[in-house]
């Protein structure tokens, strides 16, 4: 594999740490939110149920969808708060990287591309694995390692179908990332 | 150097002092702030994320994120199992997920995206922690694809119907359950292995 390739994502400077460490911390910290919070690290409910907020605060009514009214998910839009625990995980999470890379100083503000292709490759990208992950009831992180981890059939039908997108996604992307 | 020195005082207290804060309103939520600072610190510092581990695998036969992908995933079965066994013998919430259209078509759309938006949501969080600012595009997605598929949620529930959720232990036993998840582990861990081998690059 060309070290040099173009697409190839930057790894970073040489300081930073072996993968595995990344996996044994994940892992751990993982076992610690279950023990803590009685489920598993999971991202974008947050992000649903903060958008559902900003839809009722102009007026309309996501709490009428089917999505808030079946499989215990009846109470979570009304009882989303400053209190919601994934919430503030998630905001650990942003203030985690934050440290992180300003201890070893790497933190830098890289402003946003100006090409607006570019702009709508992270757009559409982040709308199609939003759209993704409510469907299937959690994202690489809920379904895929929570879902597995738990010993639960969909975590697996997540990872199989996750490399059939990837595939899929490099077929369709690869020109033109 | 005065700058270290700076960090090494403020961070911690800032951290801290939030920490204080919450657990002021809700002790749940300080704890979750923490244990997601540690998650964060610890991924950010070693460049964690979940789609570069299919990407690099598949575009670049570079296997070093998915083999520690499956160091995660065999880890937190054993404590997942055990923490499950004691405490919900039953089945485990999240294992409670009806399988769905959406169950098999959710994954592949997420897999699409996770390509042009160059990471998974986790690495979106982190890439924003790093002062990465194209990733509030990325967020402002995520947020916007969340709702939609939450609007279009019961359509793909009717489409094909649903199956009940399949909780391992409960439909094969706890020694069955225990057979299949380190077979579907090693044999992801094999196929790995050979790929790499073959020095296998697709596209």
């Amino acid at each position: 594999m060309p070290e040099n390739d173009p697409r190839r994502v930057p790894v970073g400077p040489p300081g930073a740490w072996p993968y595995w460490v990344g996996g044994v911390a994940l892992a751990l910290i993982n076992t610690l939110i279950l023990l803590a919070d009685d489920r598993p690290w999971g991202i974008t409910l947050v992000f649903t149920l903060l958008g559902s907020r900003a839809l009722q605060s102009v007026g309309l009514h996501p709490e009428n969808w089917t999505y808030f009214n079946q499989g215990g998910r009846d109470t979570l839009l009304s009882q989303f708060g400053w209190a919601d625990t994934y919430l503030w995980l998630n905001l650990g999470v942003v203030a985690g990287a934050l440290l992180g890379s300003l201890a070893v100083g790497e933190f830098a503000i890289r402003p946003w591309p100006k090409k607006w292709r570019k702009l709508l490759l992270s757009l559409g990208g982040g709308v199609l694995m939003g759209y993704g992950a409510r469907l299937a009831l959690g994202c690489s992180v809920g379904a895929h390692i929570g879902g597995i981890s738990s010993f639960s059939l969909h975590g697996w039908i997540f990872a199989v179908m996750l490399l059939v997108g990837a595939l899929a996604g490099i077929r369709l992307f690869r020109r033109i990332l | 150097m005065p700058g270290k020195a700076l960090f090494a005082l403020t961070a911690p207290s800032v951290v801290l002092l939030v920490a204080w804060r919450l657990w002021e309103q809700n002790p749940d939520t300080a704890v979750m702030w923490l244990l997601g600072i540690a998650m964060g610190a610890m991924l950010q510092r070693s460049r964690y994320c979940v789609a570069a581990a299919y990407r690099d695998t598949v575009m670049f036969g570079d296997t070093g994120l998915a083999r520690s992908l499956l160091l995660a995933l065999a880890i937190s079965s054993v404590t997942f199992g055990v923490i499950q066994a004691m405490r919900w013998p039953d089945g485990f919430p999240i294992a409670a997920q009806r399988i769905s259209a959406g169950t098999l078509a959710g994954p592949v759309l997420f897999g699409i995206g996770m390509i042009p938006a160059g990471g998974c949501a986790a690495s979106t969080l982190l890439r924003l922690g790093e002062g990465n600012l194209r990733f509030l595009w990325t967020l402002a997605g995520l947020v916007l694809g969340s709702l939609l598929g939450a609007y279009h949620f019961g359509w793909w529930e009717k489409l094909l119907g649903t199956a009940q959720p399949v909780y391992l232990p409960a439909a094969l036993g706890w020694p069955g359950a225990i057979l299949v998840q380190s077979s579907l582990l090693l044999a992801a861990f094999l196929v790995i292995k050979w790929w790499e081998r073959r020095g296998s690059v697709l596209l």
